[in-house]
């Protein structure tokens, strides 16, 4: 069995993962220009909405509804309540990222005083192993995968033919123009974050479903990796978020496989940190600005 | 011995250490809006390099400890190494991030260097004894003096303080140069201080390089006093509280960066010692985090020019009770 | 989201470095020096309270094991109050989180010491805050017990600093040994954190295989702040190992082990360090609790889980119930006898000493766990009040087992191999013979 090929079926899964978080991620930026850090706590918010309805006896993909419904409307009461406030003041870009950085310090705590610091498993059904050659996966991964094709071709469909993609666009675009033409921005702005939060909690149950354990601490080093995969592919673009979710999950399962596991998220970072330092409008956009 | 003096000493100390990182900090992000995410790891390099300058080889004590370096230099040489290579390493960051990059995206790519440092130090031994840390690191002067005696520690909390007091007349001579009016310039209007010829990226870089040094200087203190220096002890969260007490103290202004540093990480976290548990073990710190969250909301809703605001000055934009760096003169969401 | 970012990892308690030779002399001349026999009189303390105090992480990665060292002492003062207390005093228990951040630890370390001012011992010291608090405990004449396994503690000379269990290295060891003498294996995979406690396996271990003739399969390093570890488990499969030997960390080490399962379609055998029973729940609902009956087993200390000291450390550990919730869960952990025995040793030395103070106590603490040839064995407080009041030596048997101090303030027990049986609870499958232990440490 080659542990490179076989990391290439691993790679996928958590490109899939990635790619449901991270056009969340990337669709609330790109609408609302809000770089959001609370992004992680709801996430992880999302994992334990699926975790504690499964320890209720509810199956994992209601749980996963669930947990989309909870995103969502954490994601629009933030907003609502505190980011739009903050931003009639007329407060920055970096003071809007310390906001929404306390914000999901406050989430995530909260959490961590309900939930207490050890590790909780979904342990969903993972169903049979499927094997191609060298590549094995398991029922429920298979179903994560096809989870996460629907929704990014779902994406794609809603902002190239709906009013509302279109209009998400034209705000991203240029929010004032966008107004001018008759594009009511604050309820775009509304709807982004209600779609974007729905993703965001729908990707913290994927991720409870495919990682064995988890803690109120997951949600740190998983935001970081998120954030990579929606900045490597150019921020506020939801394709470059999906093709930066498979460049991640790749590049650091071939790095597990092939060089050293433990540094695996450390390629995911310079990867990261390289995109932002050269190419910041993202590696896969022609440079324009 | 009494108790209460060896505590006492210990908090002039971290109060120091405290407000050295706070005065590199508002050098950075309140003076001149260069936000940095991962300002810790300056503490870090710093609290490493003198700690491997002050060290004797690895080979010493058995060799249970793997390290580079190991120098044996008397102080205050480590010290003064390590506030150099605290601002040269600011160099090859400030050469990236130090360019006109939107503020949000520099700060979030500072983090991930941040938390890619304290990965590979964690993982490759050979540096700094992974996640073990360095140990044994001797204290100044211990070959002298007995550092356990009630005099060595007040001298070493003295000093601590001194460094603190030399540092805050440093940074305010730059303020107040011309050269800190062109570093305010920057903050306020960035493209308007280009136009007028001031070299933004160079600052920027500056700034990095001044308070990455501060930083080091910082960690240099406290390794000297603790004696132990360790991936635990810089993990990124420590950055927020730093940024939560130059909020509160007030932005801007360096006598704001000591108050804050004085309130949040020295009086609010040193009385959270002093409440009694209750609850489930780790209800109170979840709590504590939970207010220093809460803290930067109240504080960039009801006072976002903090306790002690920038003095107004003529031709800054910071007037009227604004913070210029909290502000955009267009809201944010219709900035592209 | 940010707060409580950090590493998640071991369940283990270790200890980072403190080498004995560079400190002896910084060190070693603060050892007690009015203290060569007891003083006159005894005190009389009736009516003040004595404090324990449980120095170590509450919060952060590791905090769970600041409760473990609680709920020791919890019923070791709960015994030494039933029957008095020394000099007419009340012992009581605080707590005091390092955050198992070795910045945080020095001013809580500090604070302790300033504002309690009848602490009496200290319980905890744990691998993230030992290098700086074990020193100041040190300086301030206060005894400190510890659970730390890291070999650079073998010859500790803080003559205020106890040891109460073996080392790392010991633990590695016996676990290789058992691998080839018991389970006849010739390829061993290793499977370690990237934490502090982990990596101090892994040289020991690889030593250790070589020393027996087996072949290292595989050595895998995780990250234990990665979510899953499905390649790192491919690697291994691929390298054919007979026995995995790797550690319990934490939620990592239920993603490891039911990846490791999935991707090999049935588990491997998998030894483990640092089991214990929180472990449980966590694996057993990631790979099936017949599977983690069948395929894992720990290695650790040897502890007594009978006997009369260990009958009444379990009445009084559950009694304690209000004060800590769930501590029956402690009985399985070893830690928790462990501290237990050290705060009944310091409440007895006490006696012996005529004194409530550390600098006054400390040497009773060796006298009265080794014993003295013709020493009454006691198993209890009440039972060595009793004896010495009769003007007996006594011997205090433990509810961990014997302790016997070596010139380092070490205790070192055998090591036993456990797996859990269909209801979750560690059960022993035998003692590791030392003479096995020591073909493969080569000593």
């Amino acid at each position: 069995m080659s542990v490179f090929i076989a990391s290439l079926g691993f790679a996928l899964v958590s490109s899939a993962v990635l790619a449901v978080a991270g056009v969340g991620f990337t669709l609330q930026f790109g609408v609302t220009d809000v770089m959001n850090l609370a992004y992680g706590a709801v996430l992880i918010l999302g994992a334990y909405v699926t975790y504690v309805l499964s320890q209720h006896g509810v199956n994992v993909w209601l749980g996963l509804v669930a947990a989309g419904v909870v995103g969502a409307v954490i994601s629009v009461a933030i907003n609502s309540y505190i980011l739009t406030p903050f931003l009639k003041r007329k407060t920055s870009h970096i003071g809007m990222v310390i906001v929404t950085l306390a914000v999901g310090l406050v989430i995530a705590n909260v959490l961590l005083a309900f939930a207490g610091p050890n590790g909780v498993a979904l342990n969903a059904d993972q169903g049979a192993t499927l094997r191609w050659g060298d590549i094995d996966l398991t029922v429920l991964q298979v179903e994560i995968i096809g989870l996460s094709i629907v929704l990014m071709i779902g994406i794609a469909l809603m902002l190239t033919y709906t009013r509302l993609g279109k209009a998400m666009r034209a705000t991203a675009a240029n929010p004032t123009l966008a107004r001018n033409c008759g594009v009511r921005t604050s309820r775009v702005i509304t709807l982004t974050w209600l779609i974007s939060g729905g993703l965001c909690g729908v990707a913290g149950a994927v991720f409870a479903m495919n990682v064995g354990a988890f803690t109120p601490a997951s949600a740190g080093t998983f935001l970081v990796v998120v954030l990579a995969a929606s900045i490597v592919g150019g921020v506020g673009r939801p394709y470059g978020a999906m093709a930066g979710a498979l460049l991640i999950g790749f590049s650091t399962e071939i790095t597990a496989a092939i060089l050293a596991p433990e540094y695996k998220y450390v390629v995911a970072f310079a990867l990261l940190f390289i995109a932002m330092a050269t190419r910041p409008q993202g590696l896969f956009v022609r440079s324009s600005a | 011995m009494n108790g209460w003096i060896y505590y006492a000493t210990t908090l002039l100390v971290y109060a120091g250490v405290d407000i050295l990182a706070c005065l590199g900090l508002s050098m950075q992000f309140g003076i001149s809006g260069v936000v940095n995410f991962g300002f810790i790891l300056y503490q870090a390099a710093g609290a490493y390099v003198a700690a491997v300058l002050s060290l004797p080889p690895s080979s010493s004590n058995g060799g249970f400890q793997r390290y580079i370096g190991g120098f044996n230099l008397p102080f205050p040489l480590p010290w003064i190494g390590a506030a150099i290579i605290g601002g040269l390493l600011a160099i090859p960051l400030g050469a990236v991030v130090g360019r006109k990059l939107r503020p949000d995206y520099a700060a979030i790519a500072m983090l991930v260097v941040a938390i890619m440092a304290n990965t590979v130090i964690t993982n490759f031994e050979p540096i700094f004894n992974g996640a073990a840390g360095v140990a044994l690191v001797p204290q100044p002067l211990s070959e002298t003096f007995d550092p356990n005696t009630e005099a060595y520690q007040w001298a070493y909390g003295i000093a601590a303080v001194l460094v603190a007091v030399l540092i805050y007349f440093v940074v305010r001579r730059i303020t107040e140069s011309p050269y800190g009016r062109s570093l305010r310039a920057m903050r306020d209007n960035g493209d308007a201080a280009a136009a007028v010829g001031k070299h933004v990226r160079s600052m920027r870089t500056a700034m990095l390089v001044v308070g990455g040094a501060i930083a080091a200087l910082s960690g240099a203190v406290l390794v000297g006093f603790i004696t132990l220096w360790a991936p635990g002890a810089w993990t990124y969260p420590e950055t927020i509280v730093l940024f939560a007490a130059i909020i509160v103290g007030g932005l801007g202004n360096h006598k704001g960066a000591i108050l804050g540093a004085l309130l949040v990480p020295l009086a609010f976290e040193e009385a959270t010692r002093f409440i009694p548990a209750f609850g489930p073990p780790g209800l109170v710190p979840a709590m504590e985090w939970i207010c220093i969250g809460l803290l930067i909301l109240v504080f960039l809703w009801f006072r976002p020019q903090g306790v002690l605001p920038e003095r107004k000055r003529l031709g800054a934009n910071g007037g009227k009770g604004k913070t210029p760096i909290l502000q955009s003169p267009e809201p944010a969401a219709e900035a592209s | 989201m940010l707060g409580s970012l950090r590493r998640s990892h071991a369940t283990r308690i270790t200890a980072v470095g403190i080498v004995g030779a560079a400190l002896l002399a910084a060190c070693g001349g603060t050892g007690s020096s009015s203290s060569s026999g007891p003083i006159a009189s005894p005190p009389n303390l009736s009516g003040q309270t004595l404090t324990i105090g449980d120095l170590a992480p509450f919060t952060g990665p590791d905090a769970q094991l600041g409760p473990i060292f609680l709920a020791g002492c919890y019923a070791a003062t709960r015994e030494i109050n039933a029957a008095g207390g020394p000099f007419g005093a009340k012992f009581d228990c605080k707590s005091f989180d390092t955050r198992g951040d070795p910045a945080d630890a020095v001013p809580a370390t500090r604070q302790m010491l300033a504002s309690t001012p009848n602490l009496v011992a200290v319980v905890g010291a744990t691998s993230d805050e030992a290098a700086t608090v074990v020193p100041i405990l040190n300086a301030s004449k206060m005894v400190v017990f510890a659970v730390t396994g890291q070999s650079e503690f073998d010859k500790n000379t803080f003559p205020y600093f106890y040891r109460l269990n073996p080392s790392d290295a010991a633990e590695a060891q016996a676990l290789i040994a058992y691998a080839h003498f018991e389970q006849h294996a010739t390829r061993v995979a290793l499977a370690f954190g990237n934490d502090i406690g982990s990596q101090t396996f892994v040289q020991p271990a690889i030593d250790a295989i070589k020393r027996a003739g087996m072949t290292l399969a595989s050595n895998v390093t995780l990250d234990l702040n990665a979510t899953s570890f499905r390649t790192e488990a491919a690697t291994i499969i691929q390298s054919k190992p007979d026995v995995i030997i790797s550690e319990a960390f934490g939620p990592a080490a239920a993603s490891f082990l039911s990846e490791l399962k999935q991707e090999n379609g049935k588990m491997l055998p998998v030894n483990l360090t640092s089991v214990d029973p929180t472990l449980y729940q966590g694996i057993a609902g990631a790979i099936g609790a017949a599977d983690v009956s069948q395929y894992l087993i720990g290695a650790s200390p040897k502890t007594y889980n009978s006997g009369p000291a260990y009958e009444l450390f379990k009445t009084q550990l559950l009694a304690s119930a209000s004060q800590l919730t769930g501590i029956d869960k402690f009985l399985h952990f070893h830690g928790t006898p462990r501290m237990y025995d050290g705060i009944i040793l310091s409440a007895l030395a006490m006696l012996m000493a005529n004194s409530q103070k550390p600098g006054d106590y400390l040497p009773f603490i060796k006298k009265i766990a080794n014993g003295a040839s013709g020493a009454t064995v006691v198993t209890s407080y009440t039972d060595g009040v009793a004896a010495l009041k009769a003007g007996k030596t006594i011997q205090y048997l433990g509810a961990s087992g014997p302790i016997d101090f070596n010139q380092y303030n070490n205790s070192s027990a055998p090591y036993e191999v456990d797996h859990f049986d269909a209801t979750g609870n560690l059960q022993i499958i035998q003692t590791i013979p030392p003479e096995q232990v020591a073909k493969v440490a080569g000593t």
